[in-house]
């Protein structure tokens, strides 16, 4: 065994195990570890446990069991579920041969006349009672749903019943019965279409009718639950608008659970689509009148605004908003919902069945008085309101704000009239809301909801804790905002007439400016010393303008496809760009020639990072790639991130990478060679945009979970998560100083002031921009000095901010 | 760059929708060697562990719906061994009843050899853990250069010297005890992860 007196601690070890130690040293670790046996034990011991090793060995040796009706077994249960609904193909099969030249074929003694809809559960018939001699509609179980016994029964005993209730809102089911092994369901016919057919028609309805509609679908459900039956899948496809008489009528009770009990070979919690579903039946849960309610809301809310209230791509992403997520304010979509309206759905919303409507009929009767009252203005009704969990907090609302009014009122001297102060004090702090515009609603939402409103200061005890905080005028939201509480912190919140915050500063721009490109702007950049701006996007060019005037003064192309990211080096000498063609381009500012062209990527390139010496690129594909401008080849490939690779950013000195992703991690690489040093974790939701300060000691991150946060490169430590944004965050900056940040927000579900800057040591918010004369931002960027910044939204406009301080 | 938020809700959450096939066909590929290998560890066939195996994942494939597992009381593998434990006995007795092809006094002699559920759950927590540390190895290979990967197999799995392994990949003893480390860091954090993401039942499945 060869000992040396000098071997380094393990923590050295540990540090060159994960890449972190100087090149120079790494040298002569190696000569030591080379013949030190010691050492060499030591590594080990660095990274894991003697346990850990003898356990690695035992299952590593040991090849898994296998066999040949194994495989069989693995492969049969991967197969392709049987019971994939194939509606469309569904055949006619199953019924007899007509008896008249216009009919289809037969079951029993109907005369099938045509196919009205096709659907999860079955074939919709217009077919001909030739016993009673009337039309009538049949809806015949699908086939591949019939063979299920259990399934068969539900369906049977679901449709007997539904036909027990005899309401004038409910279609009224004449039979039920079975046919060459088929359960079907005889059911008046009704002329005309389904709201799903009208909405997508005519997209959102008219106050009037959606009350109308409401009103009915809500008295039907009523005579139903009274009955105890629940819909559950109260959508606007099974509700029907009949023709020339104004009557809706809901169809489909309780089948939805029938098809529940077909998927044998398969899990199936969610039959037909979730989008109108309430979250405990999303969830498998337990299902009530008031998981019908849910749905109500859900109904009014495609009605107001045309489109469902937890739209997604994919039924897992619906049920995961409409598990977790309030949908987007209605009144954001179509401002000419009323807050009362949206109040109400709001209710109906509620995650929590016992925070909605105790039953249908009480919604009947609160819309009936919205609906009288329309009719005879001059009546004014309490607006619905969010249920509210802790009620002590109403209390103590109340009490404080006798007594707070007359305390502040003594303090300052001041007495404000026609003005709001809500002061909400933590345990040993104070968050002041200053709202100075009567007319704004304020609320503020923390474990439960509570609303404030009305003039003169007001005073709510509250518990630490992150807060969401509402302005409402008029129906629509004019200020929403996240507020971090803790003790001893003291947070004012301004609400102005304007809106709140610096009212927007949009630099004027000429006409003639930015017009370049034929397509959305994806990405933009500008040059360090503020003078040059980049733009590319969906036409697949990218262009360099002047700054300053909007001149175009080049348009690179050369990408076959969607241009999703731009950069300049650091020393404004290059232009990195990339995107769905998977190539990253290197374009040289001076000559305009292409420099690099690079491919690798197996998936959209979506964000790239250029230095003096490599370009970054981060992809759809999961990884960081490192590009040389002097090599042809990839040099560096880092690790994946489980998720797309949205931001990437190269420190000043080039040693270091940055990333963020869809997993919602940013992670730290070294340049060199791509080890990851850290991962950091702080966001709960996908991270857009990453930055280093000048000096790369620190990082700031933004995302969609509305935060910035603040990081400590070398330790990996989160410094800061600075809250305020109400939107997703899509672009972070450091200032060149290094002392402030910069990040833009997406503006996608409320006007939010969109800019904002904090203070990179402190992480407070120091100065926001925008307001309601945003547009949706799609991308941005901000010039080095903080004075500048560009923003685009999804149009092919330029808009330039003066960031006056 | 902004795209449309995806989710990630983990595999145990996406294997309650019947359309997400990646996801019940993810799980099938994790679980199903567990469950089969546990059939095999108390002497069952192939054939026999195979219905096993099958038996187990459809009942998770009826049940998960209602899946009234609390976090609060153990993990999804805890679980599923519950399921597996049971549907063990129920076949074993199955097997060993009149009238049956092989109710050999042998089956009946295995099934009394169990009967601790404490002593079957370390079985299958063998088996379980084998599996994690397979998959992540599968996972953790793609990461490194071959040569990386075999300095770490042959000394780690097969107990080799560092010395004659290094001669044989052409590399130095340093590289190779290097190489042995980092590997041997990636794959326990990836089976770490696996853990975690099963006892948090709200994280990604591998």
């Amino acid at each position: 065994m060869t000992m040396h007196l000098n071997c380094p601690e393990a923590s050295h070890w540990k540090k060159l195990l994960e890449g972190a130690l100087p090149e120079c040293e790494e040298v002569s670790f190696h000569e030591h570890l080379e013949t030190c046996s010691e050492c060499q034990r030591t590594v080990e011991v660095a990274v894991a446990a003697d346990a850990l090793w003898v356990k690695a060995a035992r299952h590593l040796r040991e090849d898994p069991e296998s066999g040949p009706e194994f495989e069989r077994v693995l492969a049969d249960l991967q197969a392709e579920p049987e019971c994939a609904p194939g509606d469309d193909d569904m055949s006619l099969e199953f019924l007899s041969s007509p008896t008249r030249p216009e009919s289809l074929g037969r079951l029993a003694h109907y005369d099938i006349t045509e196919v009205v809809g096709r659907g999860g559960m079955g074939i919709v018939f217009k077919a001909h009672d030739e016993s009673l001699q009337r039309t009538v509609a049949i809806k015949v179980m699908a086939p591949h749903l019939a063979q299920s016994p259990t399934a068969r029964k539900r369906f049977l005993r679901e449709a007997r019943a539904a036909a027990a209730v005899r309401d004038e809102h409910i279609i009224d089911i004449h039979a039920v019965a079975e046919a060459n092994g088929l359960p079907f369901l005889v059911m008046e016919y009704v002329a005309g279409e389904s709201l799903q057919q009208r909405l997508d028609r005519t997209g959102p309805l008219t106050l009037q009718e959606i009350l109308r509609i409401g009103i009915q679908t809500a008295t039907g459900l009523a005579a139903a639950h009274a009955r105890g039956l629940i819909h559950r899948d109260i959508k606007p496809a099974n509700i029907l608008l009949q023709n020339r008489v104004e009557r809706v009528k809901i169809t489909d009770f309780g089948l939805a659970r029938a098809a529940d009990d077909v998927c044998l070979t398969r899990p199936d919690a969610v039959s037909g689509t979730p989008e109108f579903m309430a979250p405990e039946q999303a969830t498998g849960g337990i299902v009530d009148a008031r998981s019908d309610l849910f749905s109500l809301g859900s109904v009014l809310y495609a009605m107001c605004t045309g489109q469902a209230p937890f739209d997604a791509p994919g039924h897992l992403a619906v049920m995961k908003r409409v598990c977790e997520e309030s949908p987007r304010s209605m009144c954001a979509i179509n401002p000419a919902v009323p807050a009362w309206l949206a109040d109400v759905v709001a209710k109906l919303h509620a995650k929590k069945p016992n925070e909605r409507f105790s039953s249908a009929k009480e919604v009947v009767d609160l819309l009936g008085r919205h609906r009288d009252r329309l009719q005879q203005p001059g009546i004014t009704i309490e607006a619905a309101r969010p249920a509210r969990k802790h009620r002590w907090w109403t209390a103590a609302a109340v009490l404080l704000l006798m007594c707070g009014s007359l305390v502040v009122a003594e303090a300052t001297g001041v007495t404000r009239l026609g003005s709001t102060v809500v002061r909400v004090f933590t345990s040993n702090g104070t968050l002041i809301v200053d709202v100075d515009d009567p007319q704004v609603k304020v609320t503020l939402e923390g474990d439960g909801g509570l609303i404030i409103t009305g003039a003169g200061p007001q005073e709510v005890r509250l518990r630490p804790g992150t807060y969401k905080l509402m302005a409402n005028k008029d129906g629509k939201v004019v200020r929403e905002e996240w507020v971090s509480i803790s003790r001893g912190d003291r947070r004012v919140v301004t609400v102005s007439r304007e809106t709140g915050g610096a009212a927007p500063v949009v630099a004027p721009v000429s006409p003639t400016s930015f017009v370049g490109h034929t397509g959305a702007i994806r990405s933009m950049a500008l040059s360090p010393d503020g003078k040059l701006a980049l733009t590319a996007g969906v036409d697949q060019t990218v262009r360099l303008w002047d700054a300053l005037n909007g001149r175009e003064l080049h348009c690179f192309k050369g990408h076959t496809d969607e241009v999703n990211a731009v950069a300049f080096s650091s020393d404004g000498k290059w232009v990195a760009s990339a995107g769905r063609d998977r190539c990253v381009r290197l374009w040289d500012v001076q000559t305009k020639e292409l420099r690099g062209c690079w491919t690798g990527h197996t998936d959209d390139v979506l964000s790239v990072a250029c230095g003096n010496d490599r370009v970054v690129s981060g992809s759809r594909d999961g990884t960081v790639r490192v590009w040389n401008p002097k090599d042809s080849d990839e040099s560096l490939s880092c690790a994946r991130h489980t998720g797309w690779v949205s931001g990437v950013a190269l420190s000043a000195d080039g040693r270091r990478i940055l990333s963020g992703g869809y997993d919602g991690t940013v992670r730290v690489w070294d340049a060199k060679c791509g080890k990851e040093l850290h991962r950091l974790e702080g966001h709960s939701q996908e991270v857009y945009s990453v930055a280093f300060s000048p000096d790369g000691r620190r990082a700031v991150s933004g995302g969609n979970d509305h935060a910035v946060v603040i990081w400590d490169v070398e330790s990996g430590k989160l410094l800061h998560r600075c809250l305020g944004h109400a939107n997703a965050v899509i672009q972070v900056a450091f200032s060149a100083d290094g002392r402030e940040v910069f990040s833009a927000s997406s503006q996608y579900e409320v006007v939010d002031r969109a800019l904002r800057n904090w203070d990179a040591t402190t992480g407070k918010e120091l100065q926001s921009w925008g307001g309601q004369a945003a547009d949706r931002l799609s991308c941005a960027t901000f010039a080095p000095d903080g004075k500048i910044a560009l923003s685009s939204s999804s149009d092919m406009n330029v808009r330039r901010w003066k960031l006056t301080k | 760059m902004v795209e449309l938020p995806t989710t990630r809700p983990s595999l145990l959450v996406r294997i309650r929708d019947a359309r997400d096939n990646d996801a019940w066909q993810q799980f099938v590929q994790v679980y199903g060697p567990v469950v089969y290998g546990y059939g095999r560890k108390h002497g069952l066939q192939d054939s026999d562990a195979a219905d096993l195996t099958q038996e187990v994942l459809q009942a998770v494939s009826t049940s998960i719906v209602r899946l009234d597992y609390d976090r609060r009381r153990g993990t999804f593998a805890g679980w599923l061994f519950t399921l597996a434990h049971h549907k063990l006995h129920d076949y074993l007795c199955r097997q060993s009843r009149p009238g049956r092809g092989s109710g050999d006094s042998g089956v009946q002699a295995r099934l009394e050899q169990h009967p601790n559920r404490s002593e079957d759950r370390a079985v299958w927590d063998q088996e379980y853990e084998r599996r994690l540390f397979h998959l992540a190895a599968e996972q953790v290979r793609e990461h490194f250069h071959d040569s990386t990967w075999m300095a770490f197999y042959q000394t780690a799995v097969e107990g080799r010297r560092g010395a004659e392994v290094a001669a044989e990949l052409g590399m130095t003893v340093a590289a190779v005890y290097l190489a042995k480390s980092r590997v041997m860091a990636r794959l326990c954090e990836c089976v770490q992860k696996v853990e975690k993401a099963d006892d948090s039942f709200s994280e990604d499945a591998p």
